[in-house]
């Protein structure tokens, strides 16, 4: 606006100045421009001398009042405009009016300053005016800017000091929640560093709340963290989720034990255990187990159950190793006929307890509770239950087809008022059932068919299974002549011994059909 | 699905984060390798194609591994998600090439936002300078489909649910957020949950923060439906019986993919194939239950065939036409249809043939109905006890497990401990750490008995009373709350998510959600979606809530405000769920029927798309 009220009277350097600045990078100081205006009139303004008015005068009579051109020059828009005010004569030199010649002297002040260097060979009168004007400075010019330059020192002064004051809390908070940049090493007092965690708590945000916990972590004292902490359930969540994801687990621990969370320590040294022994022999991992069981178990009565868990580990542990040892020198001398003809495929060593039985059941069927490798051992010392012990040495009987021994399990032998007779903890449809999933072929299958209890049952399971004679019979018993017609359709041709038996089955005068 | 005139199209978002990524891209000019977080692989295919980031200069590809990545030019940009494992391999990475003195500038590209931990290893791992930038990168929604949008973020349901760490909530809020800005503020929001009720309490922070003015545009969705995973452990924990359910329980679908084996195709070619509504045949079957799919199926091909046989008898021009009109649908609906056939017959032989390691599907269902109705307890714990001796699969048996937990709300301390030896017998004595985080979670929990309930309900106590973010943690509240005594039959009885015995169950026409478990059980989920859209909020159902775990909490738009407007009417019937924690296809299917039914339309947002497995697979020990 200013410019405005001016420009009457600045009509002639107007003129050289649009034609520079039509062409020039340096626009957002044209001064003919309303809104680059406002900016420059704000950096003067910042100088906090009386620059506004004199802007207008530098642009309307520069030549006839030298200090103030050099008080504006001062200001922190001074390189900038003795720029300007150079690359209006650099154009206006070859015009060389005369008018603008004076013009010259005055931007060459500016030289001292370093903003504009002129470019060799412009115009040799204006170095010779340059060198005069140069020689010109008195003691006021130095004095103002002496003073000038303190201003600015102090201002400078006062800017880093603002920077240096922490913006507050809640625009900190803010900063993190949207992805801002922050600096927390600004928040000197505890009570700051509290009131930050705090308010991230309040506002829900992880990522604010972890670095909160963090910041307070790095720069409080150990214990004092330990109690602001403690005092806030979420930020320990968060904390222990931070320390589980950067395998701190020794300080993850130490927290989890200070809060009476020894279950959750106690599991974490479990696990910690297990991962750095899972490639190491089983005798590291079991003193290693012995250990953790010892510092981390032992002294909370609730883990009773845990720690009789991990006692059998260790135990099992042992016995995996021998049994695998003596095993895997068996194989290689190649005189044991049961590992050339069923090659072992893997090592049991950290197998399970069934995994291992099912091995031991494979392997070493039949062998005195004394052995380690007795399937017998493991299950009085696991107390591995009946059931569980019949799915599984019947799955490995089956794959070795070791029929007699399946036979002789399921036999409960003659007593002194029973002869023997067959008998399954598990019910024979699933022994039937686990026989025919390990691949029993339909002859080995039959006998226990036809023990299943309930004749649907048995049907269901002796049709799906292709167990013929056991179908033909269950119908007979249910006399049952129309399925039993329907079923002879289902026996293939090719067993004609079956059909044969149906057929005559179905002759039979001795049975009372139902229908 | 029925005619979506003013129903958001969410493929807006695919465009928005295609944005995001073109940009980070572009930002960095040159030839450059891209490496991928391998949990971001699927969700980026899903964005954009090889196509697409070879035109932004991206040179070669790689997966983020542990191991060296060798060779490559000298520009290198990561995406990946920000977790400090991550950015131990990134640094890892920068280290090695600073030791080989390669020079490489390097971009880290965060997925949805870099965190302050993240910036922190990587200065600690002494990486940082300028040849590494770190940026955000907003990717948060996947449209998976025309009506899903997920984050899939499966890592969410751990960190959140069993940790109680909050970092990825901010995610959420985020999305709502961005989905505000694009579809107008939702009006109405509806919520059951502590972490639904911290999201829309983070949305508020979030829209004031970014200054965010209130939506100019006319809002498309009316309602907002908040829920926590942890409202309803209990369907998840089912198996699924609609066809899209057992697609994923069986074949398993990656962010709305799926990989077909030999066994389906027939052939020796594995097959991938998006599911999603573009596959006329495949929407037609996705919500149905199993049993009524093949007779579709069949009924179709009879058509397809119909087709086909028409141009025997066809004139030249006819010919014409139809090879340059119906062919092409034609083939293509043949090639789905041979897919989906073939896909039938392998879940028909899962249903009536167990394997070695998995039970019938059909002795599974008759034990989860019974679990559900509360019934034939022993005969429940002895088959889980066959599925433990057996050595079936061991998601399977834990996911009955917990199934057992939640409907009886903890096992008695007894029947616990007999489990658990077994258990550990069987899987190896490492899964404690499993059974210790299915009890953090809140899954499996051994019921305490007198003394020690009072306990815990004093600590309940004590968490209602304080704001919230005080004293007692999420994790330690929320397992009171599961302790309520029974809470699961209560509200199964209040809401009546077990059908009546001797109430007609048409799998074919099915008459309510509950045909998604061959009408044994609503899902809760869906439940409270139908009671709020009903009651236009929970009033009256407090009863009910207050046995669920979490917080309630509704807001509603004043009614007057907005009457008289037709934009307004139609978006009052445009529903947005959000699960937090994941949902699964049969809820999915469920509020698919509820929108056809009452006349909403239904959009479904969820953190990951889960099922039994997944969802318990995030808290199993895999150390050895």
């Amino acid at each position: 606006m200013s410019s405005v009220r001016f420009r009457p009277s600045g009509a002639q350097p107007k003129e050289g100045d649009d034609d520079y600045w039509n062409s020039s990078g340096f626009k957002p100081f044209n001064f003919n421009d309303d809104d680059d205006e406002e900016d420059s009139i704000d950096v003067i303004r910042w100088d906090g001398s009386t620059a506004a008015p004199i802007r207008p005068k530098s642009q309307t009579s520069l030549s006839k009042h030298r200090p103030p051109v050099t008080q504006a020059m001062s200001s922190p828009a001074c390189g900038i405009t003795s720029a300007r005010a150079y690359g209006s004569a650099r154009k206006q030199h070859f015009p060389s009016s005369p008018a603008t010649l004076p013009q010259h002297s005055e931007p060459m002040t500016a030289k001292p300053n370093g903003a504009a260097r002129p470019t060799s060979g412009t115009d040799q009168r204006t170095l010779t005016e340059v060198v005069t004007a140069h020689s010109a400075p008195t003691a006021t010019d130095f004095a103002k800017l002496e003073t000038a330059n303190y201003s600015l020192r102090r201002q400078l002064a006062q800017a880093k000091r603002d920077q240096a004051a922490a913006p507050s809390k809640s625009e900190t908070l803010c900063r993190l929640i949207t992805g801002g940049t922050y600096i927390l090493e600004l928040y000197k007092s505890k009570e700051d560093k509290a009131a930050l965690l705090d308010g991230a708590i309040q506002r829900h945000d992880g990522n604010a709340i972890l670095a909160a916990t963090l910041f307070m972590r790095d720069t409080l004292k150990r214990d004092l963290f330990s109690k602001e902490l403690m005092k806030r359930a979420v930020a320990v969540d968060h904390y222990c989720a931070y320390l589980r994801a950067a395998g701190e687990i020794d300080e993850l621990h130490e927290t989890l034990s200070a809060l009476g969370r020894t279950e959750e320590a106690a599991m974490l040294k479990y696990r910690q255990c297990l991962a750095t022994t899972s490639a190491s022999n089983p005798e590291i991992r079991s003193s290693a187990l012995k250990d953790c069981i010892k510092y981390y178990f032992d002294c909370d009565l609730r883990l009773s159950n845990e720690t009789s868990a991990i006692q059998e580990q260790i135990m099992l542990m042992e016995r995996q190793s021998a049994v695998e040892d003596s095993d895997s020198a068996a194989e290689k001398s190649g005189t044991v006929q049961v590992f050339k003809s069923h090659p072992r495929r893997d090592s049991i060593v950290y197998k399970s307890v069934i995994t291992t039985l099912y091995y031991c059941c494979y392997y070493h069927w039949g062998e005195a509770e004394g052995l380690l490798s007795s399937p017998t051992s493991i299950k009085n010392q696991h107390k591995i239950g009946e059931k569980q012990f019949l799915y599984t040495a019947l799955a490995a009987l089956c794959r070795m087809r070791r029929w007699r021994d399946i036979e002789a399990l399921l036999t409960v032998p003659k007593s002194l008022f029973r002869s023997a007779r067959l008998h399954a903890t598990i019910g024979f449809d699933k022994v039937v059932d686990v026989l025919s999933k390990n691949l029993a072929p339909p002859d080995a299958l039959g006998k226990y068919c036809a023990e299943i209890e309930g004749n649907e049952k048995r049907l269901e399971m002796a049709i799906r299974l292709k167990s013929f004679k056991v179908a033909i019979d269950t119908l007979v018993y249910t006399k049952d002549r129309q399925k039993l017609m329907a079923y002879l359709d289902e026996i293939p041709q090719a067993n004609q011994h079956m059909r044969q038996y149906a057929s005559t089955q179905l002759r039979s005068q001795d049975i009372k059909w139902r229908n | 699905m029925t005619s979506m005139d003013a129903f958001p199209d969410v493929s807006v978002l695919k465009g928005l984060a295609r944005q995001q990524l073109a940009m980070s891209l572009g930002n960095f000019y040159g030839k450059k390798d891209l490496v991928i977080d391998p949990t971001l692989m699927t969700p980026l295919d899903r964005l954009t194609g090889v196509q697409f980031l070879k035109e932004k200069g991206v040179d070669k590809i790689f997966k983020l591994e542990h191991k060296e990545i060798l060779g490559g030019c000298d520009q290198r940009v990561y995406i990946v998600r920000p977790e400090v494992k991550i950015m131990r391999q990134i640094a890892a990475h920068i280290n090695s090439d600073k030791r080989a003195e390669k020079l490489r500038k390097y971009r880290i590209l965060m997925v949805p936002r870099q965190l302050h931990i993240c910036n922190m290893i990587l200065e600690q791992e002494g990486v940082l300078g300028n040849t590494v930038l770190i940026e955000d990168l907003h990717i948060d929604f996947i449209p998976l489909d025309s009506d899903i949008i997920s984050l899939e973020n499966p890592q969410l349901l751990n960190a959140v649910f069993r940790e109680g760490d909050q970092t990825w909530l901010h995610t959420v809020a985020r999305s709502i957020v961005n989905i505000q800005a694009a579809f107008g503020t939702i009006p109405n929001v509806y919520g059951q949950g502590h972490n639904a009720k911290i999201v829309d309490e983070l949305v508020k922070t979030l829209t004031s923060e970014f200054d965010e003015k209130k939506s100019p545009l006319q809002h498309q969705i009316g309602h907002l439906i908040l829920l926590d995973r942890d409202v309803d452990y209990v369907t998840p924990l089912c198996s699924q019986v609609t066809y899209e359910g057992l697609l994923d329980d069986i074949f398993e679908i990656k962010c709305g993919a799926i990989d077909f084996g030999p066994e389906v195709t027939g052939t020796e070619k594995s097959v991938k194939t998006l599911l999603n509504s573009d596959d006329a045949i495949f929407d037609q079957i996705r919500n149905r239950h199993f049993t009524a799919v093949f007779k579709f199926l069949s009924s179709r091909a009879k058509e397809i065939q119909a087709n086909y046989d028409k141009r025997h008898n066809m004139e030249l021009q006819d010919l014409k036409n139809f090879v340059a009109s119906e062919l092409k649908g034609l083939k293509q609906e043949h090639r789905s249809l041979t897919l989906h056939i073939g896909a039938s017959e392998v879940i028909m032989k899962h249903k009536t043939k167990g394997s070695l390691k998995k039970g019938d599907l059909q002795d599974i269902l008759r034990i989860e109905h019974s679990l559900l109705e509360g019934s034939d307890f022993r005969e429940c714990v002895a088959y889980i006890e066959e599925c433990i001796h057996r050595q079936y699969d061991m998601l399977l048996t834990l996911r009955l497990l917990c199934l057992l937990s939640c409907t009886t709300s903890g096992l008695l301390s007894k029947d616990y401990q007999n489990l658990k030896t077994q258990f550990l017998h069987s899987y190896g004595f490492e899964h404690m750490i499993t059974f210790f985080n299915l009890k953090k979670a809140g899954l499996l929990t051994e019921a305490q008995t007198g003394k020690e309930t009072s306990i815990e309900s004093n600590l309940n106590k004590l968490a209602d009373s304080r704001a919230v973010g005080s004293a007692v943690s999420y994790v330690t509240s929320s397992l009171a709350a599961l302790q309520k005594k029974d809470w699961f039959r209560t509200v199964s009885k209040k809401l009546s998510l077990i059908p009546k015995p001797g109430t007609e169950n048409n799998t074919h026409h099915p008459s309510d959600m509950s045909y998604v478990f061959g009408g044994a059980y609503v899902p809760l989920t869906c439940r409270l979606v139908e009671q709020s859209l009903q009651r236009q909020g929970w009033s009256g159902l407090e009863d009910v809530l207050r046995h669920l775990p979490g917080t309630t909490f509704e807001k509603q738009e004043a009614r007057s405000a907005k009457a008289g407007k037709t934009g307004a009417t139609m978006a009052s019937k445009v529903v947005l769920i959000y699960f937090i924690g994941g949902v699964t296809y049969s809820e999915i299917a469920a509020l698919r029927f509820l929108g056809r039914q009452k006349g909403y339309k239904v959009l479904i947002a969820a953190t990951s798309i889960i099922n039994g497995s997944r969802m318990l697979e995030s808290f199993v020990e895999t150390v050895k």
